[in-house]
């Protein structure tokens, strides 16, 4: 299929140097390649043949939300920026995301360098894939807004807003390029797979944030009667270039102030396309040859400071038993600071606490006042969300990308691996989930005032308490010992629910125990107590049980 | 015979350099030598000696080099793609493209490197069978242990029957039976007028199949000729001693007893 595309085009690819067939081969075997990764976003490692249809659905699903909303406003010029901001939003986002570890797979250096293809046959190849892959990203996006286009506006205007759409895809490309090269050339390889984990992380919030909180915002403000004035600067506001063009189209207005930003909107994405190709791409490639170097022969010795060493040792002292507790919470401590897996799956759960706070306290209009607030009880909500942390510290310690280096653990003379298990929990708990629930009782105790306190130390034995049964229950693994193809999705699905019935349970005993007088305080050594003897059954647990 | 053919292979100070930061690294410093056609060169050498990137910059995957090379009568910086049709390179534990299967994967290359469709599938069949990954035909590269990887790999690099192999540590992680199988490839591919570069720093299986070899350190090399030749230069007569005598790591019983006494004490 690929080549009949291209076929049309063989007489400019040949003109650029390249050649032909060979760019069929490589683009076939690249989009062969991409039909079989999986999204960061669904965060499992299953392989699939499918993946690029399930990314259409995934990207069309996430178009209709914003399709639906515009539906809603009757003003063009309004909707069409609300719905360009968003679609370049989003494919810089997804192609940082999404796209980078193939964008910048060195693997091409080593399996294509050494093969009769010369150099523009490899430059044109990788266009073309980055080119696919906007295009496919972009449409799917934009599936439902180009439908109701058709049906609203008619067939031309559906043409138009494919024009522009495309425009958009490409000055976001240059937007992008310019991102990358700005990073390349200031941090080495491994900083920048870092800096992309949080964009990652960013993206996973800002989906689950943005489809709960934006319903809201909308109820909020009557976004359908939001005009947008035009001053000196809209000029500078790509959105606002391809939404002008529109509404130019769609209402028939030609005036000077439209026919500037139709020339933008034409002009600018093109000749952008012109630098990237002419000048940000052969650097970038240049760029990337550097980074494999760096990467692989002359590895950047990345020197970890031993700053922080003593407090982590003495918190280790603090909370820890016997030397081999004590060891295993010191290197989950270091451990799961870089391992860009763990990091990526567990650091969105941070951002869900705040949306979730904010869904829950403001659920409508007029419950957004603090006094209304203060009156409520929703304190339990603040306390009860931080379960999102607790839980997946915990499911996500056992799994690592460099599984393969647990076989020390069999190794070595370790009698009980309870307490490796343990020293662990305790690590994860005091250096992420302690910090979260702390700061999340400071801002309960500034909005309900110093009479909650026993309430989040009684959460916050609740919590623990839940997790570490969770982290037992489901068979115990060893920390960064688990391949994390093998994490199934049926299985994150149960404990997904487990988690939810969990966090609302305890959170019905915390509201049942709040009515009663006195049980609050009651509770707390008796829960503590619990929680000690739970900690203490840890230690009960033997080899046979580990699951390797 | 050999003598009074052309060199396949002509290096003239070959310098190479990495830059690391403001470092400059330089790893080559000043490589001369000419390769006839039917040899198989060992090119040996301590870790960082500068082997793989020889391999590399004849390979054309380092283009930025000092000095000059011609492979096969053809200027490496203005024929690299001719150049790279009548080559193969067999590297160590190199990248694969994962989710792609064996079939799949040679398919590709084979098609890259020009040959037809049908000679490809013929090939592949015939070498997955020969190399006992027949079984493993459609399954995808990331689930294969470093040894059916390496065995892909060095199918990769010959499936073209290419007319010099530079191979780099070819055998790591083969087990003992694919080992004696690829050393008797080269020795035969030799016998046939193939041209092998064989970059490694083990010395016996170097010592068994090389006609002609060269040592280098620290980007120099420091020696160059057969076994015998060598072998009569060094004090006890085995390429290991000669191989620390010339790149200046002996004294190697003497560390190992202050190591022991490290542990010990």
């Amino acid at each position: 299929m690929v080549r009949s595309i291209l076929f049309l085009f063989k007489p400019l690819i040949n003109a650029m140097g390249a050649d032909f067939n060979q760019v069929c081969i490589i683009l076939s075997a690249k989009l062969k390649m991409d039909n079989r990764r999986s999204m960061s976003m669904s965060q499992k490692g299953k392989d699939s043949n499918h993946q690029l249809l399930l990314q259409t659905f995934i990207y069309g699903f996430l178009g209709l939300l914003i399709g639906l909303l515009i539906l809603t406003i009757p003003n063009p010029l309004v909707s069409y920026t609300i719905f360009f901001s968003y679609i370049m939003v989003m494919i810089a986002m997804l192609m940082i995301s999404e796209f980078t570890n193939v964008l910048m797979d060195t693997r091409d250096n080593s399996i294509l360098m050494p093969r009769p293809i010369n150099s523009r046959t490899i430059v044109l190849a990788k266009i073309l894939h980055i080119a696919f892959y906007m295009l496919h990203m972009s449409l799917s996006l934009s599936l439902f807004v180009i439908v109701t286009t058709l049906i609203n506006h008619g067939f031309v205007a559906m043409l138009v807003l494919l024009l522009l759409i495309i425009l958009a895809a490409l000055f976001t490309l240059f937007l992008t390029n310019i991102f990358y090269l700005g990073l390349i050339n200031v941090v080495n390889g491994q900083k920048l797979k870092d800096i992309i984990v949080y964009f990652q992380v960013a993206m996973a919030i800002l989906f689950m944030g943005g489809y709960q909180i934006m319903p809201r915002m909308m109820d909020m403000y009557d976004i359908s009667n939001i005009q947008i004035p035009i001053h000196w600067w809209s000029y500078l506001v790509p959105p606002l270039w391809m939404s002008n063009s529109m509404e130019a189209f769609i209402n028939s207005v030609y005036d000077s102030s439209h026919l500037i930003f139709f020339a933008y909107a034409l002009l600018v994405p093109v000749l952008s396309l012109i630098f990237v190709i002419k000048v940000l791409a052969p650097k970038f490639n240049k760029a990337l040859a550097q980074l494999d170097v760096a990467g692989s022969k002359e590895k950047k010795v990345v020197k970890e400071k031993n700053k922080g060493k003593g407090f982590v040792s003495r918190l280790s002292r603090l909370f820890t038993k016997n030397r081999v507790e004590s060891t295993a919470f010191n290197m989950v401590w270091l451990m799961s600071g870089r391992e860009r897996k763990f990091k990526q799956t567990v650091f969105p759960s941070f951002g869900y606490i705040f949306i979730f706070i904010l869904i829950f306290s403001f659920q409508s209009k007029d419950a957004f006042n603090l006094e209304t607030l203060v009156e409520s009880n929703k304190y339990l909500w603040f306390i009860y969300t931080t379960i999102f942390v607790s839980f997946s510290i915990t499911q996500q310690l056992g799994y690592s990308d460099q599984n393969k280096s647990s076989w020390f653990y069999q190794i070595l003379p370790i009698e009980r691996p309870s307490e490796v298990l343990l020293g662990a929990f305790k690590s994860v708990m005091i250096k992420y989930y302690v910090p979260i629930y702390l700061i999340v009782s400071t801002a309960a105790i500034a909005i309900w005032g110093l009479p909650v306190i026993d309430d989040l130390v009684l959460g916050f034995l609740l919590v623990s308490i839940v997790s570490s049964l969770m982290q037992s229950w489901s068979e115990p693994i060893l920390p960064f010992t688990k391949e994390r193809l093998t994490q199934d999705a049926g299985g994150n699905f149960a404990k997904g629910m487990l988690l939810m019935i969990s966090a609302f349970g305890i959170g019905l005993l915390h509201y049942g125990l709040s009515l009663l007088p006195y049980a609050v305080p009651i509770a707390i050594p008796i829960l503590a107590v619990i929680l000690y003897f739970r900690l203490r059954s840890f230690r009960k647990l033997t080899w046979a049980k580990i699951k390797n | 015979m050999q003598e009074n053919q052309n060199p396949v292979i002509t290096i003239q100070n070959l310098e190479k350099s990495y830059q690391n930061g403001r470092v400059e690294n330089k790893v080559l410093k000043g490589i001369n030598l000419e390769i006839k056609p039917g040899q198989i060169i060992g090119y040996i050498g301590p870790n960082g000696a500068g082997k793989s990137t020889t391999v590399k910059v004849l390979c054309g995957l380092l283009t930025d080099f000092e000095g000059d090379i011609c492979i096969l009568g053809m200027n490496l910086r203005e024929d690299a793609t001719e150049i790279k049709r009548k080559i193969g390179y067999i590297p160590e534990n190199a990248a694969l493209y994962e989710t792609l299967t064996p079939r799949e994967y040679l398919q590709f290359v084979g098609e890259l490197q020009g040959m037809e469709l049908n000679d490809i599938n013929n090939k592949t069949e015939k070498l997955l069978d020969l190399f006992e990954m027949k079984a493993h035909a459609d399954e995808r590269l990331n689930s294969f242990s470093k040894g059916m990887r390496q065995k892909i790999l060095i199918i990769s690099g010959l499936i073209h029957n290419p007319d010099i192999i530079f191979m780099d540590e070819p055998l790591s992680g083969l087990d003992a039976n694919s080992v004696i199988i690829v050393k008797e490839i080269l020795t035969q591919l030799a016998k046939e007028g193939k041209t092998i570069f064989y970059s490694s720093h083990i010395m016996d299986v170097v010592e068994k199949i090389s006609d002609r070899i060269i040592l280098i350190d620290q980007g120099n090399v420091v020696a160059d000729g057969s076994f015998e030749e060598l072998n009569s230069k060094a004090s006890t007569g085995s390429l290991e001693s000669l191989f620390t005598e010339l790149t200046g790591t002996s004294g190697h019983s003497k560390k190992a007893e202050e190591i022991i006494n490290v542990f010990e004490n």
